[in-house]
């Protein structure tokens, strides 16, 4: 029987639109025919106050088998059901009126229709709120303050808090639509830590260190045909990933509401981070891409690709047929988007120590090739300004162990190629770089 | 021969001519619809310059298209990938899926339990008996991630921490031809771009002189199972996107030689005389495959030059020779196709996919396979040392493995030192290394058997993701529209492998 209820109820939205048509027609009749001084739309009034009146009669009862099903804010569907009563009762006010065959005057008339459309509206605002949510509506105004934004900007990844930066946004979009203030279906909210904590009508969603009894973790890992299956209705399902994560935080994290996002597994990390919105470094996020600038350096023989859009950041390769030993001159022309280079190729291209002092310019580089090349320790020295170098290949030049000594301040080198340089692999100058890092030497 | 061609050049076909005059009347619709559709579609493809045309003392430059698309979508690991595509079926139970409980089952019924009701091939479906064989080679574990490998492959053996093996991978084809198609294409029947053709799509080229997908097939495989030119077709893609084949001898690419006595200077102003009669050509009929025709012979030219260069193997030391095998002299065999494929990849081709075909063994698998890996073993290890001491590792991937893996029973007669493996989707191994992914670690599981993945599966749809995720694309973003269908490489599937990336 209840089902029945819920079936039938679940009509209101569908059928609620025909009455508000149905009355907003019979007001613009009105109005229309009393312009043109009319007696012929008198029928259509009335006519169209029945269908209205008995259609709006309908949606109420609809929308009160509805409500029947539960999961609705009580205080919001208190006034939009008032509201649907009382624009049936202003309705048939209104059709009465119209049908006494001028015994009412238009001075009482048109308050009546007033009242009528007030009413249609703000029931139909309270409804609408239901459904989508109180900020429905304003949410994209162009007036009033805005809302701050969705996602929380981070200045580095180090700051970000895994409940918050990642889980909260994972139940904000899949789960919000049902577990929200204003329609808490199963009395659960998943809007705030505290609520999540709190639970629903069958208790506490979460356990703390472990996932598997988790309610949550339970329902979302059911099979999709199963009738507990969370999201109901349809709704786009957690993705694998979410749902391992969410696991990883009440199991692994305790369910820590502090816990930071770096504390968590590397695979989880690498996951998170492309999805968290970390300010990126002025000078790289402002830099856009001049495709005419591009384009020149295309026309002189470089090999140029764009990386990232969003950044604007390069890979440049000067091919060493194109360079033929005159690599200085063409260096002159990378000046104008040093700051956008983040990998660089200059190969076999006959660069000098002199060469390598523009080279340090390009302080965004996070690859540099400069193998091949005649390049000394005395060039070397230029290049500690590179602080974002994570690969560096100096594959037959000419460096030696004292040389690599100024590079100590490459703090992120995460790969060093020594070959055909004749550095030994046991030398100590390789020493100043962590164990992690890649160090290719010798043949 | 002189030309002079001052005079806006007109079409002397008659029915051309005819449809010129007809469509003054609709003058404005070509101009508003074909015309500047096909100008839009012309930038997209980054061809302005040749639509332009004034220029042709200088070959036009192919600017790139991320721009235009968009890609990448994100910061790419891989520049450029190399796959060593090891067509036939590798068996993964005989080189790097090691299941020593199979030694005591050897001959022993498979059970129902395991196969669960699969349906097999034709070939042995009506086998009276499903006899399991354990490997016959030897395997031990290696390097500090301590992987297992086989005796057949010691110099494999040599790289593992540089390498990421995936054992679980899974394929939902049982036959070479639709499962090699898959694994190229993203669907089983024929007609979709290849992997490499979407890349060259959606990124470019990186070197205007080469093409951005070249295919190398090995000549010195048994060829018993037949290799098709649509597996690097470029599908409904425009036509300048599909693998150029380079083969062995003296003409890596057919046709590109000059006639004799007939000079680069001619071929120039050929082509640009040709070129303007097929811009009449795409100013009528606005196909984009004449633009994609146009761009393919201005390719081809300065192919002339750049092929010979790039296959030019004197250059090449002895010790090369030495790490790649002396087999890595004779050009077309595997061992110069890794070669070779370290020269592309040092000019920044963007895809160099290797074919080396005979992995097929049904019956006399032991002797079978022991021939494959004794062509392809050390040729491997040595392009993997190669690009590592070069630097080249960083940003070039490197995928290997075949079509499907092969069964844990044997497929004809078990004897005491022989038997053969049929085809099985449900299990087998590949591996990849290089950029952004994980060096020495072995992903997913399979059971005892070595029949079902039990852990961590990875789909074709899913390792495509992987590899174009590793380029800097959203598989779920680099589509084509075709036949009202926007399309693209991973269909409606594919979840990007997470945990083997850096």
């Amino acid at each position: 029987m209840a089902d029945w209820i819920t079936f039938i109820g679940r009509f209101h939205p569908l059928w609620v639109h025909l009455p508000i048509g149905f009355l907003v027609l019979a007001v613009l009749l009105k109005i229309y025919g009393d312009w043109r001084k009319s007696d012929s739309f008198r029928e259509a009034v009335s006519f169209s106050l029945l269908l209205g009146t008995g259609s709006a009669a309908i949606a109420a009862t609809l929308g009160y088998l509805l409500s029947q099903s539960g999961g609705y804010e009580g205080n919001l569907l208190d006034i939009h059901q008032i509201g649907g009563w009382v624009t049936v009762l202003l309705a048939g006010l209104a059709l009465g009126m119209s049908r006494a065959n001028r015994a009412f005057s238009t001075a009482v008339q048109y308050p009546v229709y007033g009242f009528l459309l007030v009413a249609l509206f703000v029931t139909g605002h309270y409804g609408g709120s239901l459904t989508h949510g109180a900020d429905y509506l304003t949410a994209y105004a162009p007036f009033g303050e805005k809302k701050e934004s969705e996602a929380r900007i981070l200045n580095s990844i180090e700051e970000a808090i895994l409940y918050t930066d990642v889980v909260q946004p994972i139940l904000k979009n899949k789960c919000n639509s049902c577990h929200r203030p204003g329609k808490a279906k199963g009395e659960l909210l998943l809007d705030s830590y505290e609520s999540l904590t709190k639970g629903g009508e069958n208790g506490p969603v979460i356990l703390a260190g472990d996932a598997a009894k988790s309610e949550l973790i339970r329902r979302v890992t059911l099979p999709e045909s199963h009738k507990e299956f969370m999201p109901a209705e349809g709704k786009e399902p957690l993705s694998p990933e979410e749902v391992e994560w969410i696991s990883w935080w009440i199991e692994q994290g305790k369910a820590d509401p502090n816990l930071l996002l770096t504390q968590s597994a590397p695979e989880l990390i690498a996951w998170a981070e492309p999805r968290l919105s970390i300010r990126q470094a002025s000078a790289s996020t402002t830099t856009s891409i001049d495709t005419a600038q591009i384009g020149n350096l295309k026309r002189m023989g470089f090999r140029v690709r764009v990386l990232s859009q969003e950044t604007g950041a390069l890979d440049v390769v000067l091919p060493e047929e194109v360079a033929q030993g005159k690599s200085s001159e063409f260096l002159k022309a990378l000046a104008t988007v040093k700051d956008q280079i983040h990998w660089l190729s200059l190969a076999q291209t006959g660069l000098q120590d002199s060469d390598l002092t523009r080279v340090a310019e390009f302080t965004h580089l996070r690859r540099l090739r400069i193998e091949n090349n005649p390049i000394t320790n005395q060039g070397l020295a230029s290049l500690q300004s590179l602080t974002k170098l994570e690969v560096l290949n100096l594959n037959g030049t000419q460096i030696t162990a004292q040389g690599l000594s100024q590079l100590a301040s490459l703090k992120n080198l995460k790969s060093l190629y020594l070959w055909n340089t004749g550095i030994p692999s046991g030398d100590p100058s390789l020493s100043q770089w962590e164990s992690g890092v890649v160090k290719v030497v010798g043949k | 021969m002189s030309h002079h061609h001052d005079a806006p050049l007109r079409s002397t076909n008659a029915d051309l001519q005819e449809i010129e005059k007809k469509m003054d009347r609709r003058r404005f619709l070509t101009r508003t619809s074909l015309g500047i559709g096909s100008l839009a579609l012309g930038s997209l493809m980054g061809m302005e310059k040749i639509f332009a045309g004034s220029t042709p003392a200088s070959p036009p430059a192919l600017e790139s298209l991320p721009a235009n698309l968009g890609l990448p979508h994100f910061m790419p690991k891989a520049k450029r990938i190399i796959y060593l595509f090891q067509s036939g079926g590798p068996s993964q139970l005989d080189l790097y899926d090691y299941k020593p409980k199979l030694v005591d089952l050897h001959g022993q019924e498979l059970p129902d339990s395991v196969r669960d009701g699969q349906r097999l091939t034709g070939m042995s479906a009506d086998q009276s008996s499903f006899p399991m064989a354990a490997s016959a080679f030897k395997f031990q574990q290696y390097g500090q991630s301590r992987a297992w490998v086989s005796e057949l492959m010691p110099k494999t053996a040599e790289i593992v921490d540089e390498l990421c093996f995936i054992k679980s991978m899974q394929t939902a084809q049982i036959n070479h031809d639709p499962a090699i198609t898959f694994f190229q294409t993203g669907h089983q029947l024929p007609g979709r771009p290849s992997m490499g053709a979407w890349l060259s799509y959606g990124l470019g080229s990186d070197n205007q002189n080469l093409p951005a997908f070249i295919v190398l097939v090995s000549k010195n495989a048994v060829q018993d199972q037949p290799l098709y030119a649509r597996l690097w077709g470029n599908g409904f893609l425009p036509s300048q996107y599909q693998g150029i084949q380079f083969r062995s001898g003296k003409d890596p690419v057919l046709y590109l030689g000059n006639p004799e006595n007939y000079d680069g200077k001619d071929r120039r102003e050929m082509l640009d005389y040709l070129k303007s009669l097929n811009e009449v050509q795409h100013d009528t009929y606005g196909d984009p495959e004449i633009t994609a025709r146009i761009a393919q012979y201005e390719m081809a030219f300065r192919m002339q030059t750049s092929v010979p260069e790039v296959t030019d193997m004197s250059s090449e030391p002895d010790w090369v020779y030495e790490l790649y095998g002396e087999e890595s002299r004779d050009p077309g065999t595997y061992a110069a196709n890794c070669l070779l494929a370290r020269k592309l990849i040092e000019k920044d081709v963007k895809f160099v996919q290797l074919y080396h075909q005979g992995w097929d063994q049904h019956g006399n698998l032991p002797s079978g396979i022991r021939n494959q890996c004794q062509k392809t073993d050390q040729a491997t290890a040595a392009l993997i040392k190669d690009l590592k001491q070069r630097g080249l590792l960083e940003d070039t991937l490197v995928v290997w493995g075949g079509e499907f893996g092969r069964t844990v029973y044997s497929q004809g007669t078990l004897t005491a030192d022989n038997y053969g493996r049929d085809h099985h989707p449900r299990s087998f191994t590949k591996w990849m290394c290089g950029a952004g992914v994980k060096p020495g670690m072995v992903y997913g599981e399979t059971d005892d058997f070595g029949y079902n993945v039990v852990k961590d599966p990875v789909s074709v749809h899913d390792l495509q993701a992987t590899i174009l995720h590793l380029f800097g694309i959203d598989h779920e973003r680099l589509t084509f529209k075709h036949q009202g269908r926007r399309f693209r490489l991973t269909d409606v599937e594919g979840h990007v492998v997470n945990k083997i990336l850096t």
